[in-house]
């Protein structure tokens, strides 16, 4: 049995293609996630896909060893500075329960896959799976960002305890190399989630979104945007609808799941979109907001993207004038109302290039190479 | 911090009436109260003046290299979950930790400029700054703002070393923590009367389950290890959100002995199961309903709390 881990809903849908090319030996992982407003139950259970729920797999005696372990590392652990005390004790018996629910259930599997090992839930179940000797496989989730390197080491420690991982590009492989990955670690596979969006066609996406000519704002969370993005919002809603464009806000999933904006993405949307990928592939789709993994997904499913900051303030790594338009308040209802000229304007090789070195050379068969790797180590 | 003076400091992040007591019981020439702007109309209606405790805040950038600093791995260093290698700071930093880390809640400096003989607090493991002042002062006297019987609070007391007394509201509450062996020195119970849940007489024969998506897989384990006989089972949620993320959940959950129902319709079943215990949940059962808590690998970890009120 192959476990593939689950986490938030992301994770599924980021790791859906190799879960369905896998076949019958995948198995969704899932664990407890009383914390999110999505456990994972949430999506799996009417999913009908199979999978293990870890917490289910607790043997009588668990609670006795469970509590044992958060005994003894909270003992001589020092107080956080700065972090509420609840997080520390509620996060340190979360991830006791864990690595007891996680060791009963991986004597099973033959190989583990994550999205990554930064993550909360992940980091242990691959540990602890390098422990019983299996292959533990993990993928570069979105775009990489020097900051996060450099503040966090966010990049060496998304690959901690993973046999392989899957990146975008040489270019990818180029910048985890820098951050302290050896090389044969790092197998440049391409994104597997873009290749049902790079192999659909133009006029089956336009088929699914009804050929509407639309705006599409997808900012990343308030935290990482400069400026404000509920007034952005219905700045850039009011103009798109008002010079006949359709709109769509779609606030960053975190954002979304927790109603961070309210009824706002339901109220400035002017109809029933299909998913962000599927309109980014339409070539009927303005694709706005500010460094994110969508921005990018969207140069390399051909739409138009354009940076906004409403004073043109600097933002963190910025698309344009590379492959991104970029506006601002005032800018914005003049170059909205001349799209086109605007796009003629933009030099094609530069976006080809940007999508290579992005992307790599896999585009649309990235599943089929994770796959083919994986099963050499079965 | 003075020595032999009467100056107590109270910082308040929650408030309760017990707290309120202990601050009113200190002469306003001998107490300073530090809380937040928000909650000054609230004691200026009770006579108490306030230095408010502003905070300010600060980049994601810089919030990020201060918390790298802290606990990747800082003070966590060389720390590792018991039976494994894995360490602390890997698992609790980048993805949960950094989450809840606000650098600009220091009120560390502050202190230093103020002389004062005890330090005074909410019993908030929501606040980071309450921790901050108990860390930088050495010792502080805890007082209940909010429930304690749960398993946050009591790894917590079983931990930390740094409280000097705790106050709680009721004699059986002291004896439970006494029981548990917690690391404050002292114990004080302001022997508060429990208040006694109303008995109803004309509860349904049926079984109810709680649902609480915080704990859905319990609910799994829970039904597929239930025996209805020939009762119905009632599942019961406490508001719209919940019962819609159950039918979510559970889109082909459909049979003629389950019925579901409001919180209402749940408190009204001779028997219920829990998915944890939970005071607040618990008070606003009748006094008759029996009560069953479900926890890890088995129900009587759960029932932990349960006999303390």
């Amino acid at each position: 049995m192959i476990l593939v881990f689950s986490g938030r809903e992301h994770h599924k849908k980021k790791l859906q293609p190799v879960f369905n090319a896998l076949g019958e030996e995948a198995r969704w992982l899932i664990c407890n996630n009383a914390i999110n407003i999505d456990p994972p139950l949430l999506y799996m259970n009417p999913s009908g896909q199979p999978y293990i729920h870890s917490y289910t797999a607790f043997k009588p005696g668990d609670d006795q060893l469970v509590d044992k372990i958060v005994e003894q590392t909270l003992k001589d652990t020092k107080l956080v500075p700065g972090v509420a005390p609840w997080w520390q004790v509620y996060s340190t018996r979360e991830a006791a329960e864990l690595i007891v629910s996680y060791r009963n259930v991986i004597t099973q599997a033959k190989a583990i896959l994550i999205l990554h090992s930064n993550n909360f839930f992940a980091k242990p179940l691959a540990y602890l799976a390098q422990e019983a000797g299996i292959p533990v496989f993990a993928f570069q989730e979105g775009v990489l960002r020097d900051r996060d390197q450099l503040t966090m080491n966010k990049q060496q420690s998304a690959a901690e305890y993973v046999d392989k991982l899957f990146v975008w590009s040489n270019t990818a492989k180029q910048q985890y190399i820098a951050a302290g990955l050896k090389n044969n670690q790092l197998i440049v596979s391409g994104p597997t989630h873009l290749d049902k969006y790079i192999n659909m066609s133009r006029e089956e996406a336009l088929a699914l979104s009804g050929g509407r000519q639309t705006v599409l704002f997808v900012p990343t969370l308030q935290e990482e945007y400069v400026g404000n993005i509920s007034q952005d919002a219905s700045f850039l809603h009011h103009f798109a609808t008002t010079l006949g464009f359709d709109f769509v806000f779609r606030p960053h999933p975190f954002e979304l799941e927790a109603r961070t904006y309210g009824d706002l993405p339901q109220k400035l949307t002017t109809y029933n979109a299909p998913e962000n990928l599927v309109l980014c592939r339409n070539g009927n789709t303005l694709v706005i907001g500010q460094h994110s993994t969508i921005m990018l997904e969207a140069v390399a499913l051909g739409a138009v993207v354009i940076e906004y900051q409403e004073k043109g303030l600097p933002i963190l790594q910025p698309l344009a004038p590379t492959v991104a338009l970029s506006a601002t308040k005032e800018t914005f209802p003049s170059m909205l109302a001349g799209i086109q000229d605007h796009i003629i304007n933009f030099d094609t090789s530069r976006i080809k290039k940007f999508i290579r070195d992005e992307f790599g050379e896999n585009l649309g068969r990235a599943t089929e190479i994770v796959v083919k790797e994986i099963k050499k180590h079965l | 911090m003075g020595v032999g003076g009467n100056l107590k400091l109270f910082i308040v992040t929650k408030s309760s009436e017990l707290l309120i007591a202990e601050i009113l019981k200190t002469r306003p020439a001998d107490r300073l109260v530090m809380a937040p702007p928000q909650m000054s109309e609230m004691f200026m209606n009770i006579g108490v003046q306030i230095i408010p405790l502003i905070t300010k805040g600060t980049s994601t950038e810089e919030r990020d290299k201060a918390f790298a600093q802290v606990a990747m791995p800082g003070v966590l260093e060389d720390k590792t979950f018991a039976t494994t290698q894995l360490p602390v700071h890997s698992v609790l930093g980048i993805d949960r930790l950094r989450f809840w880390f606000y650098p600009h809640t220091d009120i560390r400096h502050v202190l230093d400029m103020i002389k004062f003989d005890e330090l005074v607090v909410s019993f908030d493991l929501h606040s980071p700054l309450v921790w901050l002042a108990v860390e930088h002062i050495g010792k502080a006297t805890v007082v209940k703002v909010s429930s304690v019987l749960d398993r946050q609070h009591l790894d917590f007391l079983k931990w930390y070393d740094k409280i000097h007394t705790l106050i709680v509201s009721y004699d059986s509450e002291k004896q439970f923590f006494l029981k548990q062996k917690i690391k404050a020195k002292k114990i004080i119970s302001a022997g508060l009367e429990v208040p006694e849940r109303p008995r109803d007489e004309k509860l349904r024969d049926v079984i109810g389950m709680y649902y609480d998506s915080r704990y859905d897989w319990k609910f799994l384990v829970m039904l597929q290890s239930l025996d209805l006989g020939d009762k119905k089972l009632v599942i019961g949620f406490r508001d719209n959100v919940e019962w819609e993320k159950f039918l979510t959940t559970f889109p082909r959950l459909n049979h003629p002995k389950i019925e579901l129902q409001d919180f209402v319709g749940i408190t009204r079943c001779a028997e219920v199961l829990l998915p944890a215990y939970d005071e607040q949940l618990v008070r606003q059962f009748p006094k008759n309903v029996k009560i069953t808590y479900y926890d890890i690998a088995n129900t009587e970890k759960a029932s932990l709390f349960s006999g303390v009120l």
